[in-house]
């Protein structure tokens, strides 16, 4: 049973619903990320919107990470970590929840700007390690053993994954030296002191001694430069594994191997590369990771400029990799990352060439979207179904989002278990701020109503006025296995959303609709976090067939739940690539890969809402040779990976190499892929066709790479 | 009826033959390759032909009654002797024969005994009287503290496990693969191969009964191995004893050879794979890393002394004592700072050659890839 916190110590005054869910021993906390589970560490990772730079108070320590910041001018949003020291509670039992909420009160006074008036909003992500934590951060440096490259750089490409293999020989210059420029390790073993608050740093020079030093035995070289450690959760020892997420992405970004003979990476392209957590993947909600997003992007963003000046020049062409993402959000380019990504990236293209690059994720098939437009709401209640798996050891989460600026106060949304299993109290929530929220709060308005069973939570529903200008209904549950020595999980199978509203409610516009994700929920980098995917159910509507094997059509009519819409939740900035996937072999998109959202126009034809995939790459060879190849973690080491995250880096490598040769980064790109003559003659299925291909079509860049075969 | 017995007598000819069938894989080029089976099993029935099947047996009868006519009578001719006690004729022994001499010329040299001081006990290996290796008993406590690191490599049982299972047995295919080995071109190395897995298999099993210490699994419940827990203790690891065992007298035969220009590339891969066997059995949950620190030492000196009784010139043999510690195993941690994780070095000395190994040492040094 959730117990109602003093005023001060609720954590929703400053952060989210995913932070009161997260950091709350009742709600989701047991069931969390180990690190935010076990033992509390003290120093979390944190964004700050509103303008302010983050500064220390009495209740906490704040650091900055390094920041590209070129004319001084304040962010929209701010990467930080701090140190929570612990402020005196009126809660007993050390509640975690509480001891974040009471520490960023006095942040967000200091850091309210008197023009424009904002009050800081505030993300609390994943603690950081102690081992991590740098004793002496020296802001506003980089380490000293840096040197200038022997070839001047003409481009940067940076990538930003997990399980870095930063020694591989496939990033050595024809010189032998790493054309790894600088390399920072989020979770590495911190040293004594270091340009980075966090984590550990590596420049050119050190990975080449560390080459020297351990010319036969890698392992042993990832061992002693503390990249390695079992002791270090978040570090742990993913090198040892063949191949990693990480490697096969930063290989096919910017190594040079005999699996990429026809496009070979020049040394006068350098390379910055940043370890995520090596656990960022556990929750695969997304939960927690944007401070080291965010960072990283930074980080990148500030290294470059270091060695474009080192060269004599202001900025360098600059090629982001950031295979991530995660499944829900606002889709609509206005969540704190993707203002913070628009903001660096508009900032920078005036300077030189500034390219980002996500993948569009790899959820089309994956019955994790749905739209519902005026038409289908007004029909009568709305009936989604939930279907949440047995044996999900991880919590589940629904995000349902109403128009921007949508008045939703007459609707309400409800929620019932499956096979008619009775909750202590009816779960129906009304999407308007709580009617007992103080007359001061400042946080964005909201409520929020327990999901409880026989006594105990089994989950929580929120509505949120996000970012002060959108309703979002948040649904979220505990595993439904028993786990983690917790007596309590929530019924697996058929869940009912039921969303209702009163005849004066306000109607939908012919353009706008509700809008329904779900968070993902699987393992995909065997970090044993069990978790597995629900998905939706239309309930009113029998399913049509889609198109999920190579030769079938593509079906004529949109169904309410669908594949397009099912983009990467971060991916919406409009600088954004957004990258598809394709067959090689067939020429067709992958089954799985993310597409733009597509409605039904009231005359019947079908158009585009929403950020569109841009560019196609390969993700799968052929259907019996699913992803496709490039290096593993040791030097001669293969790995296939099988999703956009592999198509995503074929792309940075191409625009990085027109980058340094002076060329339209989209230089030698087919147009889309043709639709495919299975689907000639028969209905029109175009706009279909190109919201899952884009408008560009990038060459195969692994071995076997001949050009697609379209026909 | 004819003089070979009854057709009655053919069904227990045919029994005879199932019962080759058990022993008799692969022959010689398969020695490496009998499946599941380590210790002296790893020469169990080689080049044994059993007997015949039974359609086999009735047909040879019946064809020898018919050819007896052509035969002159009377007593049989006198032929000259075989060389007595004598090497030279090894090459007319089926291969476990061999066998059997190389583990005689090994255990009759072989010796071990146990203390304990009331606050320590160990046990010694030594050969030919001369102290090998002593292994210290680890404490319970250390155990315990070990199964976290089992723990940690759990998760490499996706990455891994088509190497754990294939290596249940020993492991030769993947040494042959390092030194391109062929059945037809290396029967000899492969039988050396053997010679020195089932020694040191021999030795490992001794120490394991007398230190009888309990498998990870047996210590912690959160282990769940992906392979059968084997029905003997944990400490020293025998696949351990057996790849460095292999890897260093494979690695003075690929020297001997001559005919790598890559050898160092090969040695390095060599002592990669000792390593890489060895973890493997830490990743299946089986094996603490302490025992594959106990297991490499011991390895390492049978090798040593395997290269010694092969008359392989210089071949020093060096005594090591090991006091278990809380570290995880790595061979850069076994060549670079074994002093400093509980492995202190005694003597080195040299032992005597001996017939048999010298026989194979000399015929495996001709199968070399210089031709």
């Amino acid at each position: 049973m959730y117990a109602q916190r003093p005023e001060t110590e609720r954590i929703d005054r400053y952060a989210g619903p995913y932070e009161r869910w997260i950091f709350s021993d009742e709600l989701g906390r047991p069931f969390s990320f180990p690190l935010i589970a076990g033992a509390q560490s003290g120093f979390y990772t944190a964004l700050m919107e509103g303008g302010a730079d983050p500064v220390s108070t009495s209740d906490m320590v704040v650091r900055v990470p390094p920041l590209w910041k070129p004319n001084g001018d304040p962010l929209p949003v701010t990467p930080f970590v701090f140190q929570n020291l612990g402020p005196p509670l009126q809660r007993a039992g050390d509640p975690e929840d509480a001891k974040i909420a009471v520490g960023l009160k006095d942040l967000r006074l200091k850091s309210k700007l008197p023009d424009p008036g904002i009050v800081p909003r505030f993300r609390i992500n994943f603690p950081v390690i102690p081992d991590t934590w740098v004793p002496v951060y020296q802001e506003n440096t980089a380490p000293a053993a840096w040197t200038k490259p022997t070839v001047k750089p003409k481009a940067i490409v940076a990538v930003i994954d997990d399980g870095l293999p930063f020694a591989h020989r496939a990033f050595l210059g024809e010189d032998g030296r790493t054309r790894i420029s600088h390399c920072w390790l989020q979770s590495g073993l911190a040293e004594p002191q270091a340009s980075v608050p966090f984590g550990r740093e590596y420049v050119n020079s050190q990975i080449d001694d560390l080459r020297t030093a351990y010319p036969r035995d890698e392992a042993q070289l990832y061992r002693a430069a503390g990249a390695m450690e079992t002791g270090v959760s978040e570090l742990g020892t993913h090198l040892r594994r063949g191949a990693t997420h990480g490697s096969h992405v930063l290989g096919i970004a910017a190594g040079n191997d005999s699996q990429f003979p026809d496009h070979v990476v020049g040394d006068d392209v350098q390379i910055i590369a940043v370890q995520l957590p090596n656990t960022i993947a556990w929750d695969t909600s997304g939960f927690g990771k944007e401070m080291y997003m965010l960072s990283a992007i930074h980080y990148v963003f500030e290294r470059a400029r270091r060695i474009a000046e080192a060269h004599g020049e202001a900025e360098l062409p600059l090629i982001v990799n950031f295979s991530y993402g995660w499944s829900a959000g606002r889709h609509d380019g206005q969540s704190e990352m993707e203002i913070a990504i628009n903001h660096l990236v508009e900032s920078r293209r005036p300077r030189a060439v500034t390219e980002f690059i996500m993948p569009t994720g790899n959820n089309f098939g994956s019955s994790m979207h749905a739209r519902f437009d005026e038409g289908r709401v007004g029909w009568g209640d709305l009936n989604i179904g939930w279907q949440v798996q047995p044996d999900d050891r991880t919590s589940s989460y629904m995000e349902l989002w109403f128009p921007e600026g949508f008045d939703a106060s007459d609707y309400t949304v409800t929620i019932a278990p499956p096979g008619g299993a009775p909750l202590d109290v009816p779960a129906t929530l009304h999407v308007s701020p709580d009617p007992n929220l103080p007359a001061d709060d400042e946080g964005d308005p909201r409520r929020f109503l327990e999901i409880e069973m026989g006594g105990q939570n089994v989950g929580q529903m929120s509505a949120d006025f996000h970012r002060g200008n959108r309703w979002r209904v948040m649904v979220a549950l505990i595993p439904t296995a028993y786990t983690r020595q917790q007596g309590r999980r929530a019924l697996s199978g058929l869940w009912t959303v039921t969303v209702s509203r009163s005849a004066n409610a306000r109607k939908l516009d012919p353009s706008e609709a509700l809008l329904v994700w779900l968070q993902r929920d699987d393992d995909p980098s065997n970090l044993r976090s069990h978790g597995r995917q629900s998905r939706l159910v239309d309930l009113d509507k029998p399913k049509p067939p889609r198109p999920a094997r190579a030769m079938q059509r593509i079906p004529a009519e949109l169904p309410d739940v669908c594949g397009y819409g099912a983009m990467n939740g971060v991916a919406s900035s409009a600088v954004t690539r957004r990258v598809a996937g394709y067959e090689e072999h067939s020429g067709r998109p992958s089954i799985y890969s993310g597409a733009g959202g597509l409605r039904t126009t009231s005359a019947g034809a079908v158009e585009a809402w929403g950020r569109q995939a841009e560019i196609m790459a390969v993700a799968d060879q052929s259907m019996l040779r699913p992803g496709i190849p490039s290096i593993g973690v040791l030097s001669g080491a293969r790995a296939r990976l099988v999703g956009t995250s592999g198509a995503a880096p074929a792309v940075a490598r191409m625009m990085a190499c027109n980058a340094a040769a002076g060329r339209p980064v989209l230089d030698g790109c087919d147009s889309a892929l043709p639709p495919h003559p299975v689907e000639e003659g028969g209905h029109p299925v175009t706009a279909q066709h190109a919201a899952r291909v884009g408008t560009a079509t990038v060459p195969p860049v692994t071995r076997g790479g001949t050009r697609a075969l379209h026909r | 009826m004819g003089q070979y017995g009854g057709v009655g007598g053919v069904g227990g000819v045919g029994g005879v033959g199932g019962v080759g069938g058990v022993g008799g894989v692969g022959g010689v080029g398969g020695v490496g390759g009998v499946g599941g089976f380590v210790g002296i099993g790893g020469f169990l029935g080689a080049q044994d032909p059993g007997g015949y099947s039974a359609t086999t047996t009735v047909g040879l009868q019946t064809t020898a009654e018919a050819l007896m006519h052509l035969n002159a009578t009377g007593p049989a001719t006198a032929t000259n002797p075989l060389a007595f006690n004598n090497t030279v004729n090894n090459d007319r022994w089926a291969t476990w024969v061999r066998g059997s001499l190389y583990v005689s010329e090994f255990l009759t040299r072989l010796g071990y005994d146990v203390a304990d001081d009331g606050t320590e006990k160990s046990a010694r290996v030594t050969f030919d009287g001369r102290d090998l290796v002593h292994l210290v008993l680890p404490s319970d406590a250390l155990l315990a503290e070990q199964c976290t690191m089992v723990n940690d490599y759990a998760d490499l049982r996706t990455d891994r496990g088509a190497e754990i299972t294939s290596q249940l047995g020993f492991p030769t295919e993947y040494f042959a693969m390092i030194l391109g080995m062929h059945a037809g071109q290396h029967g000899n190395t492969f039988e050396l191969i053997t010679a020195t897995q089932v020694a040191a298999a021999h030795v490992a099993m001794i120490l394991k009964h007398a230190l009888a210490v309990r498998r990870p699994d047996q210590v912690d419940g959160r282990i769940l191995p992906m392979i059968p827990t084997p029905g003997h203790g944990s400490f020293p690891s025998a696949h351990a004893t057996e790849a460095y065992a292999a890897a260093t007298v494979l690695s003075a035969l690929a020297q001997d050879w001559g005919g790598f220009p890559d050898l160092a590339n090969r040695q390095a891969m060599l002592r990669g794979l000792a390593e890489r066997i060895t973890v493997n059995r830490t990743v299946a949950g089986v094996h603490y890393p302490i025992d594959s620190w106990a297991g490499a030492i011991l390895g390492t000196a049978i090798g040593e002394v395997v290269l010694s009784m092969c008359g392989r010139g210089n071949s020093d043999v060096a005594e090591k004592r090991y006091v278990p510690a809380n570290h995880d195993f790595t061979d850069f941690d076994f060549v670079n700072n074994a002093g400093t994780m509980g492995v202190t070095d005694g003597v080195t000395f040299q032992l005597a050659a001996t017939p048999h190994y010298s026989w194979i040492w000399s015929r495996a040094v001709a199968e070399t890839q210089k031709v």
